[in-house]
């Protein structure tokens, strides 16, 4: 069987210099993985150039066997991949209602899809005609990976989904991404909040200078004395 | 002046205004809706005009056609031509950066003018296009009252159609990629596509006030379609009566285009060595009113409703 994402010797970057300077992942299927890494080591970038929004110059990208390297996003999101990027990812002036109706993708949501999203984050049901803008950082949160979602994808990336949230929203939106695992579908994040999100997730990549140094199941790296030092905080 | 003629002056003018509103509404989702700055109006204007006038007026040896169709067909012809140049230049431009696409359209709208300036065989160039019909004219002539009822009938469509589409999820799209669009990529939203629908949406309007226009004076040359009448004014009034908002489009054209009329009735008086500055003297009180709207009510007369 083949993975459901398969990165390769990927690089590429914004400009002339590359960021990704030969990144290697692979997810199998409907697993957590955790990528940690030092600030701007290019976790985001790898993201983004997974979902087509950076430029891949070598290397190539497959998921579900298909080759997506330099896919436009819209044709990528088409393929069951969703991502939420770590900031700017609600339409404020939209309710929430709305928010959730764009990530419906090609079918038109019958409701069932909308309710299933609201049956994992009940709060949002609740504010369903509210306006985004208007959302508390922790609610927001949970509806852009709502919206992500809708497409029903199969796999799914989320960066730092819990970054700026308060200590106990974190915790609460980790459980939300247990819960989307067991829905069947894959989650690659990218988290600074490293001990809480690897005690949830299977395996945990390091990345540093646009290359994934170490991969290993997510134990094994909260039981590294090394790996805590450098990434894991006190 | 007599009442008759003030009668007269009124319908003359609303049915401009008219006009000019249709064009607004056509701005107002390219801009308005979806963020996208279009200095070509008057290009599409001119297509929509021409592209009426060819089809509808009676056979001439000089130019292409006239076909002697009737108006409807002329109408929807303009809206199909000028969505077909829209599709064209939109496509081309595609993933220009907004203010790079706004050089793009003053381009486009001059090479459009310099076409149908120098393409005789097509437009008959300088001379212009004459006897382009008026509705119903070959039972009442041409008659001010049934010209209104056109415009503002399709003023009316044009209204409707634009606000059922800002309603719906294609309209709220829009709004969403004008404030996040890389939010609407992550989202998965083609969204170079949406813009393109958008800008081909709204150069179907401006085609189909080019096409009024045509109907309501019988006669077009070149000289109508530079960038001052059209893009300027359709500008203008947009911003004065409230971008985003269709209510403030036709607002704004109303209002706009009784003051521009009324710097006529000023700069006529002007002595006469001012008399040829006037045209440039009313743009710039224009020009002023845009500064004192923008001050005073910086979204317009009607602003937006999000
Ligand atoms: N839009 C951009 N244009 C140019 N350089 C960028 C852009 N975004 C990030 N970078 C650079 O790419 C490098 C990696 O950034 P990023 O992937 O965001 O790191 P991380 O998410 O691991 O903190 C950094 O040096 C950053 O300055
Ligand atoms: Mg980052």
């Amino acid at each position: 069987m083949s993975d459901l994402l398969a990165i390769e010797a990927v690089h590429g970057g914004y400009g002339t210099a590359d960021i990704l300077n030969g990144a290697d992942l692979r997810i199998s299927g409907p697993e957590i993985v955790v990528i940690i890494g030092p600030n701007g080591a290019g976790k985001s970038t790898l993201m983004k150039a997974v979902f087509g929004l950076v430029r891949v110059r070598v290397g190539n990208i497959r998921f579900n066997g298909e080759d997506i390297t330099n896919m436009r996003a819209d044709l990528v999101a088409e393929r069951g991949l969703a991502y939420v990027p770590q900031e700017r990812n609600v339409f404020p002036s939209l309710t929430v209602d709305e928010n959730l109706d764009m990530g419906a993708y090609l079918k038109r949501d019958d409701g069932k899809r909308k309710t299933a999203i609201y049956e994992i984050f009940p709060q949002l049901r609740l504010r369903r005609a509210q306006r985004a803008g208007s959302l508390s950082g922790g609610e927001r949160q949970m509806l852009a990976m709502g919206r992500a979602l809708m497409i029903e994808p199969k796999l799914l990336l989320l960066d730092e989904p819990t970054a700026a949230l308060a200590p106990r929203l974190v915790d609460e939106t980790l459980e939300k991404i247990v819960e989307i695992r067991s829905l069947g579908i894959g989650v690659l994040m990218v988290e600074q909040n490293a001990k809480a999100a690897l005690r949830r997730a299977d395996r945990g990549v390091v990345m540093v200078m646009g290359r994934v140094r170490l991969e290993d199941e997510a134990h094994n790296l909260l039981a590294r004395t090394d790996i805590a030092d450098l990434f894991l905080g006190a | 002046m007599e009442l008759g003629g003030l009668l007269n002056y009124a319908i003359f003018f609303a049915t401009f205004a008219g006009i000019f509103a249709v064009v607004a509404l056509g701005l107002n989702v390219q801009w308005g809706l979806s963020g996208q700055l279009n200095f070509g109006i008057a290009g599409f204007f001119a297509i929509g005009a021409y592209a009426s006038a060819i089809l509808t007026s009676p056979q001439v040896a000089t130019r292409l056609g006239g076909f002697d169709m009737p108006i409807i067909v002329g109408l929807f012809a303009a809206i199909a031509f000028s969505a077909l140049a829209a599709w064209a230049v939109g496509w081309i431009t595609a993933g220009l950066r907004t203010d790079y696409l706004a050089i793009a359209t003053i381009g486009v709208a001059e090479t459009i003018r310099l076409v149908v300036k120098n393409e005789d065989w097509l437009t008959n160039g300088v001379r212009g296009i004459q006897a382009i019909p008026r509705p119903a004219g070959e039972w009442f002539g041409p008659n001010a009252w049934i010209m209104l009822s056109v415009v503002a009938l399709c003023l009316a469509l044009a209204y409707a159609a634009i606000e059922a589409a800002r309603a719906s999820p294609w309209g709220r799209l829009q709004l969403a990629i004008r404030e996040n669009e890389r939010g609407a990529t992550a989202a998965g939203k083609d969204v170079a596509r949406a813009r393109l629908e958008a800008f081909v949406l709204g150069a179907a309007f401006m085609g189909l006030g080019g096409a009024l226009y045509a109907h309501f004076f019988g006669f077009i040359s070149p000289e109508a379609f530079g960038p001052n009448f059209s893009t300027f004014l359709v500008w203008v009034m947009l911003i004065a009566g409230g971008s985003g908002n269709n209510r403030g489009a036709i607002l704004g054209s109303f209002v706009i285009w009784l003051i521009w009329s009324g710097t006529e009735i000023l700069t006529n008086r002007l002595p006469l060595e001012f008399v040829t500055q006037a045209g440039a003297l009313r743009l710039l009180l224009i020009g002023l009113l845009v500064q004192l709207v923008l001050i005073f009510r910086p979204k317009g007369l009607l602003p937006e409703k999000l």
